[in-house]
């Protein structure tokens, strides 16, 4: 437990530092102590106003993206009870992406502008996502004794949005195929309090659901008989879950994109870390999902000035090595 | 349409149809015949070694690795012969694999399934990403590259077949005769272990086999997702037991559940 605690305060600390780093970078250079009055209201005219509708917007989307995203995963990987889901396995992720390319193909005029505001791709991508999860649901979420058909109908409809979205590319201008693949890797780029507002409104929507979850979550590890056994609506829980992990994913993804990775190992990392327990896990793997998206975005704009790399494209390369040596570092009493 | 078709085959008609049906779509169905099938004895074995029901090549980086090879050479080394890239994704494939497998036993235990399986998962994603970031830095790649990872038949050459096919039938052939190895690594380790299988040597020469298989297959068809994980479930369907059966059963299916996208792609 102090491990745990220990472990869940020097993350907290990591994610703080993260975050007023990533205030603090940019075109102009603001030292963590004008950052920190800034963001206190007490700083200078210049800086208030870099820091609050330039840079924080951006930075608070990553974090907040990443701990949506890894919360989800973890929640999927409960429901499903298999290690290997996450947002991007069970067809939420691909059904974003169909979402904002019909966007694109359809409000496009021949000469690829835009006929609506832009500003109406997030609903496109929420709604491409939550549609996908909405069938995967129903198609797979029947049966009490076989979490394995929610899996793999999401597989299955994963492969559809993906030949979906593939013919979209070829078929449009290449134009077009470059700005949604900016969208496709994830990209915190463009961010606006409008829409760190909707992801900060739908997580904390979910916490209270989150923690409600915390118990019937640890029995769903579980063999489904012996879950139900203790009492547990086995079917139920299991919908619950993973329709709040849909939410949370499609509110992420709508905002920052096709961020992947977090979603898959950013749970496993906090399993590792954390154990099994599902309350310390859903903490542990948020914090890293937070920290590893913050960071990712930190590092795109020191390493690819001035090019605009994704930030889910980095979130890779950064958390990779890290999980690794996670992996690696124990026995097989953990893996 | 399909008398027409089956004149053609039997040789009584001459002229454009016969050069369609013998040059055009006979060799893009033999390949797409060849790839299917591969790919979900590839998932098969996969799906066994790493005993998890979703896991698939595509899954531990195969594809990934294929990819990265393909944008390197686009991009890095310009190169645009297409059997010159078949040969890079093949490489491609073959390395990521290697790459995991270093990395899995480069712990101080021995190499689980769920190990193997999360470094897997971790070594595509930074492959993919690794594609990625090529991409966005070069548009010009990109276009050939949307090409060439959605996997298409249409234009990919019957010779890029010619040394696939070696290597599929062998290691499909190796895979078969070695079926109780497969089934015994499905359970769990101990019994494995207590049944006197090497454990982590035979996991990884079936991963090395399921790599080979779907190396080859990805090397000429182009990433094609799915095929390794569905195929299998498909003939899991038949409710026969055993590897020895599930394998070929899995051949059958593998090629007829990617008709969709040799159907969205008609010349």
């Amino acid at each position: 437990m102090n491990v745990t605690v220990t472990w869940i305060g020097l993350l907290s600390l990591l994610l703080m530092a993260l975050l007023v780093t990533g205030v603090g970078i940019g075109s102009s250079f603001i030292g963590p102590g004008r950052v920190v009055s800034a963001l206190l209201g007490t700083g200078e005219r210049m800086d208030m106003v870099i820091v609050w509708t330039l840079r924080l917007p951006r930075v608070a989307l990553a974090a907040l993206a990443g701990a949506a995203l890894a919360l989800s995963g973890a929640l999927l990987q409960r429901a499903t009870r298999n290690p290997l889901a996450a947002p991007s396995v069970l067809g939420i992720t691909d059904g974003a992406a169909v979402g904002v390319l019909l966007f694109l193909t359809i409000f496009s005029d021949a000469a690829n502008h835009l006929t609506v505001s832009v500003a109406w791709q997030p609903a496109f991508a929420a709604l491409g996502a939550a549609g996908f999860a909405l069938l995967v649901l129903l198609l797979g979420g029947r049966h009490r004794a076989d979490p394995l058909r929610l899996l793999l109908y999401g597989v299955a409809l994963t492969a559809l949005a993906k030949a979906v979205v593939v013919l979209l590319l070829i078929v449009g201008p290449v134009y077009r195929a470059s700005q949604a693949l900016i969208w496709l890797a994830g990209s915190v780029q463009a961010a606006q309090w409008r829409d760190v507002a909707l992801l900060g409104g739908v997580i904390g929507l979910a916490l209270p659901a989150l923690v409600l979850l915390a118990r019937p979550l640890d029995q769903l590890r579980l063999d489904p008989d012996s879950a139900f056994a203790t009492g547990l609506p086995v079917t139920a829980m299991r919908g619950a879950a993973f329709a709040l992990a849909a939410a949370l994913a499609a509110a992420a993804l709508s905002v920052a994109g096709g961020i992947g990775f977090v979603g898959l190992l950013a749970p496993h990392a906090a399993r590792l870390l954390f154990g099994s327990r599902a309350a310390p896990q859903l903490v542990g793997a948020a914090l890293l999902g937070a920290a590893l998206t913050t960071g990712a975005d930190l590092l795109v704009r020191l390493a690819f000035q001035p090019l605009e790399v994704p930030v889910g494209a980095v979130t890779a390369a950064l958390g990779a090595p890290f999980f690794l040596w996670l992996l690696n570092r124990r026995g097989d009493a953990h893996v | 349409m399909l008398g027409a078709d089956l004149r053609n085959i039997a040789g009584e008609d001459q002229g454009a149809a016969e050069l369609i049906v013998w040059g055009l779509r006979l060799p893009r169905m033999a390949l797409a015949i060849g790839v299917g099938a591969a790919l979900g004895m590839a998932g098969l074995l996969t799906q066994a070694a790493l005993r998890n029901p979703v896991a698939e090549p595509g899954l531990i980086g195969v594809n990934a690795g294929a990819g990265f090879a393909v944008v390197l050479a686009l991009s890095v080394w310009q190169i645009d012969n297409l059997g010159l890239l078949t040969l890079c994704a093949a490489f491609g494939a073959l390395a990521a694999t290697a790459l995991l497998f270093g990395i899995a036993s480069g712990g101080r235990s021995r190499a689980g399934p769920l190990r193997l399986l999360l470094s897997g998962v971790t070594v595509a994603a930074l492959l993919s990403a690794g594609t990625q970031v090529a991409i966005i830095l070069d548009e010009k790649a990109m276009e050939d590259l949307l090409f060439w990872l959605s996997g298409g038949f249409a234009d990919r050459p019957i010779a890029a077949l010619g040394p696939a096919l070696p290597i599929m039938i062998g290691a499909a052939g190796i895979a078969w005769l070695r079926a109780s190895t497969l089934d015994v690594l499905a359970a769990d380790d101990e019994t494995a272990q207590a049944l006197g299988l090497p454990v982590v040597a035979a996991r990884l020469a079936m991963l090395t086999l399921a790599a080979l298989l779907a190396g080859s297959a990805v090397a000429v068809a182009g990433p094609v997702a799915f095929i390794g994980l569905g195929a299998p479930h498909l003939a899991r369907t038949a409710r026969v037991t055993g590897h020895a059966r599930l394998l070929p059963l899995t051949a059958l299916w593998g090629p007829r559940s990617h008709s969709l996208p040799i159907s969205s792609r008609v010349t």
